[in-house]
């Protein structure tokens, strides 16, 4: 099969913005865990103070 | 019963069950004294159980004692690190630390309380808690127990009050559920919590059997939050008669509240917490298939206290129980695990 120069860039566009979307998610989830872990401390450490 | 555990740092073994015995007797026995007379130093009784302590379990006794201190009126962030950023320059003694009664029985227990709280202290109140706080050490102790009791269940009237009887009341009171407020939270920590449907306790959380006491917390400023622990396992360490502030009735518990029901209402500071509520969602539902949860974010985005934008989305006759400028208030109720 035959592919052409813009064919090929297509094809090159459209990998490229999969992975970046890929990396972009991953991202999105590594900050939302973060974001969970420093909220759950946060919360085990007002816990932990007395109700004074 | 679940058996106590001594903890690593000195030996694998379980804790005397006489030293949990001891422990709750001095905690029955101390409730109902002034506390004029408890600064005066320990009741007889007290000084009974105490005293027939063996050296080891005397060890054992105190260490409950310092842990707890440590943990209620302690430096928190040094008992959560294990005494890591202890500074020489700042360590109170332990005079300072321990309540009337707490320094009163450690006395008696031959602990001077004029030494310096140390880094090892707080490391091994941080272990210690790690192992007793989410077992239950809370024991009943029946009028007969007291060393001056008689030696039959007495009532005058009926002839029918006893330990019987005040066993089952403890079961059905005591600790079998327990209270923790919040406030000033950020709405993240919030937004965490809704999300979650086992909310993690930490390693030592200061609960109380009181709910008037979570609520006056809770509400001393927005947002505010209250659990509401049912605690069918008894687990804790009992810290109402040692803690500095007794006025707390504070239990201590490790583990995780397994979320049932969630309110959602305005803060009253005499309310109960489970009237006018405003939005109620299933602590076990997931976020993503709860539309009740969902709503409550929203709510917490448009504001921590209850504004004009609260009203307008859930309507005239949804919010009429939604006071405007009031906190808003979330009610978690769960289990511990």
């Amino acid at each position: 099969m035959k592919l052409t120069k813009t064919q090929i860039k297509q094809i090159i566009k459209e990998e490229l913005e999969q992975v970046m979307n890929e990396v972009e998610l991953e991202e999105q989830e590594a900050l939302r865990e973060e974001a969970d872990a420093s909220a759950k401390q946060e919360l085990i450490d007002a816990l932990s103070q007395p109700m004074k | 019963m679940k058996k106590l555990q001594e903890g690593p740092f000195d030996s694998e073994s379980e804790m005397d069950p006489k030293v949990r015995k001891a422990f709750a007797m001095v905690n029955r026995f101390m409730q109902g004294i002034e506390p004029r007379a408890k600064d005066e130093g320990v009741p007889d009784a007290v000084y009974e159980v105490l005293t027939k302590l063996s050296d080891e379990e005397k060890k054992g006794f105190l260490k409950i004692l310092k842990s707890l201190t440590l943990l209620t009126s302690g430096n928190v962030e040094l008992v959560r690190n294990y005494g890591k950023g202890w500074n020489p320059r700042k360590s109170g003694r332990w005079k300072s630390v321990f309540s009337n009664v707490s320094g009163s029985v450690a006395t008696l227990l031959g602990f001077d309380i004029n030494l310096k709280v140390t880094a090892e202290d707080y490391k091994q109140a941080s272990m210690h808690l790690d192992q007793i706080a989410n077992r239950s050490n809370i024991e009943f102790v029946g009028r007969n127990e007291h060393p001056y009791a008689s030696t039959k269940p007495e009532d005058i009237e009926s002839g029918k009050r006893g330990d019987k009887r005040d066993l089952a009341r403890y079961e059905g009171e005591e600790i079998s559920t327990l209270y923790r407020g919040l406030n000033s939270l950020p709405p993240s920590v919030v937004k965490y919590m809704l999300t979650t449907k086992n909310i993690q306790l930490g390693r030592a959380c200061s609960s109380s059997v009181n709910p008037d006491i979570a609520m006056a917390f809770a509400g001393k400023d927005a947002i505010s939050v209250l659990f509401v622990m049912k605690n069918p396992n008894k687990l804790g360490l009992d810290a109402r008669e040692f803690s500095k502030f007794e006025l707390e009735s504070e239990i201590i518990i490790k583990g995780s509240l397994e979320v049932e029901t969630i309110y959602l209402k305005s803060f009253k500071r005499y309310d109960s917490p489970f009237a006018n509520s405003i939005i109620k969602a299933d602590g076990q539902e997931s976020i993503f298939d709860s539309a009740n949860k969902q709503k409550m974010i929203e709510m917490m985005e448009l504001g921590t206290r209850v504004n004009d934008y609260h009203l307008d989305e859930l309507g005239q006759f949804a919010a009429r129980n939604f006071e405007k400028g009031r906190s808003l208030f979330f009610v978690f109720v769960g289990t511990i695990k």
